[in-house]
C-alpha cells in the first residue's frame, strides 16, 4: 500500500504533543525553581536593609536621649556620616509628637516631602518592615517611619523617617533579573529540543511498526513485525498485530486456493462443451448427432448450474447471509423421508441403508437444511462404501442438542485427507469400482449449514473399516450462538 | 393463451418465446420495463412473466403499477437474484411466483401451467395413459388389464407422472412431490426409483410410456 493511500489524520501528532508537553512541564518547573530562588533573594535583601535601618533608627534614639542638646551630634551622624557615603546612602527626618521636623538630612524634604512617608509604626514590636518608595527624584529607597519614646529625663515622643537608597541593589537585581530572563529563554529552547528527542525516540518503534505495516500488501503477508528490541507494550502490540496478519494470510491462501479451484472445476464442463460443440459444427451432421450434443450440453451445463448454485450458497453461508426459516421439525419424519428416497439408490449399489430416529424427536431448525445436512452426508456415506457394506443413521436427543450419526462400513479417509474433507473441491479418492462424480461441495456445504445452526460436525474414520459422520444440532435456536444476519 | 414476457436479455427473451409458442402460448415480448408496463396495461394476458433487473424502470415497480391499475393477472417473477428477502418483497408486491436464474425451462413450463390452471388440480378417480389405467381411491394400477405390484412410493410416483401426462417433469419436481425431498441431489437417486417403476411399469410390456428426456426429466405419455 502507498503512503499516499493512507489519509494523513487530522490534529496533531504524539511527537508534537508529547514534545509541547515536556515542553511546557520542564520549562514550568525550571520558571518556579528560578522564581522562588529570586522571591529569596529579594526577601533577604529587604531584610537587610531593615535591619541596617532599624540599626540607625537605634543610633538616632540612643541620640535623642539627650536631645536637644545632642543635635550637633544628631546632625553631625545624618548630614556627615549618613548621606556623604557613597553605598549605603541614609536620609532622615526627626519629628516631635506634634508632627514639626526638629532636624533632617540635606534634601530630605526634596527627595521626601513629610506627607508622602508612609505612617509611623510602633517600634516595640520585633523588627520593623521598611517599605519600598521612589523619591521625588526618582531614586529607589527602602523607607522607614517609626515612633520612638523616650522616658529620660522626661517622656518625649519622636517620629523618625528613615530611607535607604537602594539605587544600586535596585540595579544589581536588574541585571539578575536580565540574567534570568537568558537562562529561561535558553531553558525553553532546551526544554522543547530535549521533549522533542525524548518523544521522536519514545515513538520511533511506532513508527517503525507503522512503515512495516503500510509495506504489507497482499503479495508480501508473509512479511511480520519483529518483536525484538520493542518496548512490552509495543511487543504485545505486534504479536497482536502478527496474529492479525497470520489470520489474513490464511484466509487469503484458502480464497486464493478456492478461486483457483472452482476456476478449475468450471473448466471441465465449459471445456467439454465448447469441444463437443465445435466438433459438431465442422460438419453437416443428422439430427439424430444433434439431438445428442444438445442432450450432452443439457447435462454440462446442468451441472454448471449446480456448481453456481452450491458456491452462491456456501459463499452466502460464509458471510451468514442466509436466513434461516427455521420451524418446529419432526427430525424423526425426515429421516424416515430420506430413508425412503436413498433406499433404492443403496439397494442398487448392493449397500444396506439403515435408520433409528425414535418417535417425537423434534428440533428448531430449518427443515429444508437438515435434508440437505443430513441428505449430503448418507450421500457421501454411499459414494464411499463398496458392495456388501452397510450405512446406518442413528438420530438421538441428548442435553438440548440433536445428533445424527451416519456411519459406514466403507474404505475409511486416511488420517492426511480427514483434515481438508471439509474444503470445497476436495474428494478423497473411492474405492467404489464405478465412482460417482460429484461436485466435491458435500462436505462444505454440511459444514455451513450446521454453522448456520449453531452446530457442530465432526468426522472420525479408520482406513478399512468405515467413517463416521456426527451432526450435532441445538434443538433450540436460544441455544445457538448469536449469529449476524444481514437483512 | 397469451402471455407477455418481459425480458431484456435478447437470447432469454428468445428462447422464451419460441419455448413457449411450441408448448402452445401465444407470446408477446417487451424489452423495457415501460414497454412491458404499456403492454400489460392496454393488451390482454393471462400470464405476465416479469424480470426484475430492467431498462427504465424495474420488474417491481412495473408489477406495483399493474397491481394499482387493479388487474390481477398472474405475474411470475424471473430474476438472477434469489435473496430470501427480494423473493418476499415480489411476493408482497403481488407476483404469484418466482424463478430463480439459471432455472430449467421444464420447470418454468411447469410454473406456468399451475398459475394457469387457477384452483386445485383435478381431482379424478381414474387416470388413463394409453392403456394405463390408474385407480386413485383404491390404490390401484392396471396395464391392459394386469395389476401391477407397485409399492406405496411407486404407485404415488406413477399417478404423479399421468397426471401431468404430456409434461416433462424435473427430478427435482419429482423429489419434492414424492420424498418431500426439498434440496438438489448429485446422485441418480430419483433414476434408480424411476428404473424400479418402469421394470413393472413398461418392461413386460412392448409400448412403452416412460420416457425420459436426457437432461430435464421424466415424461408419461403414448408414443406412436
Amino acid at each position: 500500500m502507498s503512503k499516499q493511500g493512507i489519509p494523513r489524520p487530522k490534529g496533531w501528532t504524539l511527537a508534537t504533543r508529547l514534545t509541547i508537553w515536556y515542553a511546557i512541564s520542564a520549562f514550568l518547573l525550571v520558571i518556579l525553581a528560578t522564581g522562588f530562588l529570586y522571591w529569596a533573594l529579594v526577601s533577604n535583601l529587604n531584610r537587610e536593609d531593615d535591619q541596617f535601618l532599624s540599626d540607625e533608627v537605634h543610633v538616632l534614639r540612643v541620640l535623642l536621649a539627650d536631645w536637644p542638646t545632642s543635635s550637633a551630634a544628631v546632625n553631625r551622624e545624618i548630614n556627615s556620616e549618613w548621606v556623604t557615603r557613597q553605598y549605603a546612602q541614609v536620609f532622615a527626618r526627626i519629628l516631635d509628637s506634634r508632627g514639626q521636623a526638629l532636624i533632617a538630612s540635606r534634601g530630605m524634604s526634596t527627595k521626601f516631602p513629610p506627607q508622602r512617608f508612609p505612617s509611623a509604626t510602633n517600634s516595640s514590636t520585633g523588627l520593623p518592615r521598611g517599605m519600598d518608595m521612589r523619591s521625588s527624584t526618582g531614586e529607589r529607597f527602602r523607607a522607614l517611619a517609626t515612633r520612638v519614646s523616650v522616658d529620660s529625663p522626661s517622656h518625649r515622643e519622636y517620629t523618625i523617617q528613615i530611607a535607604l537608597n537602594r539605587s544600586r541593589e535596585e540595579d544589581a537585581l536588574s541585571k539578575y533579573r536580565w540574567d534570568l530572563g537568558i537562562v529561561l529563554s535558553v531553558m525553553l529552547f532546551l526544554c522543547v529540543g530535549f521533549g522533542y528527542e525524548i518523544a521522536r525516540r519514545g515513538i520511533s518503534p511506532v513508527k517503525k511498526i507503522s512503515h512495516i505495516a503500510a509495506r504489507i500488501g497482499s503479495a508480501t503477508l508473509h512479511e511480520r513485525i519483529p518483536q525484538a528490541g520493542l518496548p512490552a507494550e509495543l511487543a504485545s502490540l505486534a504479536a497482536t498485530f502478527n496474529a492479525m496478519l497470520d489470520r489474513l494470510e490464511e484466509s487469503f491462501a484458502r480464497l486464493s486456493r478456492f478461486s483457483a479451484d472452482i476456476a478449475h472445476e468450471l473448466r471441465t464442463p465449459v471445456t467439454n462443451l465448447r469441444g463437443e460443440i465445435e466438433v459438431m459444427l465442422a460438419k453437416p451432421r443428422s439430427s439424430q448427432e444433434y439431438r445428442q450434443l444438445f442432450d450432452s450440453s443439457l447435462e454440462e451445463v446442468n451441472r454448471l448450474s449446480r456448481i453456481v448454485d452450491s458456491l452462491l450458497f456456501l459463499a452466502r453461508a460464509e458471510s451468514l447471509q442466509v436466513q434461516l426459516r427455521t420451524e418446529t421439525t419432526d427430525a424423526g419424519r425426515e429421516i424416515r423421508s430420506l430413508h425412503d428416497f436413498y433406499e433404492a439408490a443403496c439397494g442398487q449399489a448392493e449397500v444396506t441403508l439403515t435408520c433409528h430416529a425414535p418417535e417425537g424427536l423434534t428440533a428448531e431448525i430449518d427443515r429444508t437444511l437438515f435434508q440437505r445436512a443430513v441428505g449430503n452426508v448418507i450421500e457421501n456415506a454411499m459414494a464411499h462404501t463398496p458392495k456388501g457394506g452397510s450405512v446406518s443413521v442413528v438420530a438421538a436427543a441428548n442435553n438440548g442438542r440433536l445428533t445424527v450419526q451416519v456411519s459406514d462400513t466403507g474404505c475409511g479417509i486416511p488420517e492426511a485427507d480427514l483434515a481438508r474433507v471439509f474444503e470445497p473441491f476436495y474428494r478423497v479418492d473411492s474405492c467404489r469400482s464405478t465412482p460417482s462424480r460429484g461436485l466435491g461441495l458435500g462436505l462444505s456445504i454440511v459444514r455451513s449449514i450446521m454453522k448456520l445452526h449453531g452446530g457442530t460436525v465432526e468426522i472420525s474414520s479408520a482406513v478399512g473399516q468405515g467413517t463416521t459422520a456426527l451432526l450435532t444440532f441445538p434443538t433450540h435456536p436460544l441455544l445457538r450462538k448469536p449469529q449476524i444476519t444481514n437483512s | 393463451m397469451k402471455i407477455l414476457v418481459v425480458e431484456d436479455e435478447t437470447k432469454t427473451a428468445a428462447y422464451l418465446r419460441k419455448g413457449l409458442t411450441e408448448n402452445g402460448f401465444a407470446v408477446d415480448v417487451a424489452a423495457t420495463g415501460v414497454d412491458g408496463l404499456h403492454c400489460a396495461s392496454e393488451g390482454d394476458y393471462q400470464l405476465v412473466i416479469l424480470d426484475v433487473l430492467l431498462p427504465e424502470r424495474d420488474g417491481w415497480s412495473v408489477l406495483s403499477e399493474i397491481r394499482k391499475q387493479g388487474k390481477h393477472t398472474p405475474v411470475l417473477f424471473l430474476t438472477a437474484r434469489d435473496s430470501v428477502q427480494d423473493k418476499v418483497k415480489g411476493l408482497q408486491l403481488g407476483a404469484d411466483d418466482y424463478l430463480v436464474k439459471p432455472f430449467a425451462f421444464s420447470e418454468l413450463l411447469a410454473r406456468i401451467r399451475a398459475l394457469l390452471r387457477r384452483g386445485p388440480a383435478r381431482n379424478v378417480e381414474e387416470i388413463c395413459v394409453g392403456d394405463l389405467v390408474i385407480d386413485t381411491v383404491r390404490h390401484k394400477a392396471t396395464r391392459n388389464g394386469d395389476a401391477l405390484d407397485l409399492t406405496p412410493k411407486e404407485f404415488g410416483l406413477l399417478t404423479l407422472l399421468a397426471r401431468h401426462s404430456g409434461e416433462v417433469l424435473s427430478r427435482t419436481t419429482i423429489a419434492e412431490t414424492i420424498w418431500d425431498i426439498n434440496f438438489d441431489t448429485d446422485t441418480n437417486v430419483i433414476d434408480v426409483h424411476v428404473r424400479r417403476l418402469r421394470s413393472k411399469l413398461d418392461d413386460p410390456f412392448p409400448r412403452k410410456l416412460l420416457h425420459t428426456v436426457r437432461g430435464v426429466g421424466y415424461i408419461l405419455e403414448e408414443r406412436g
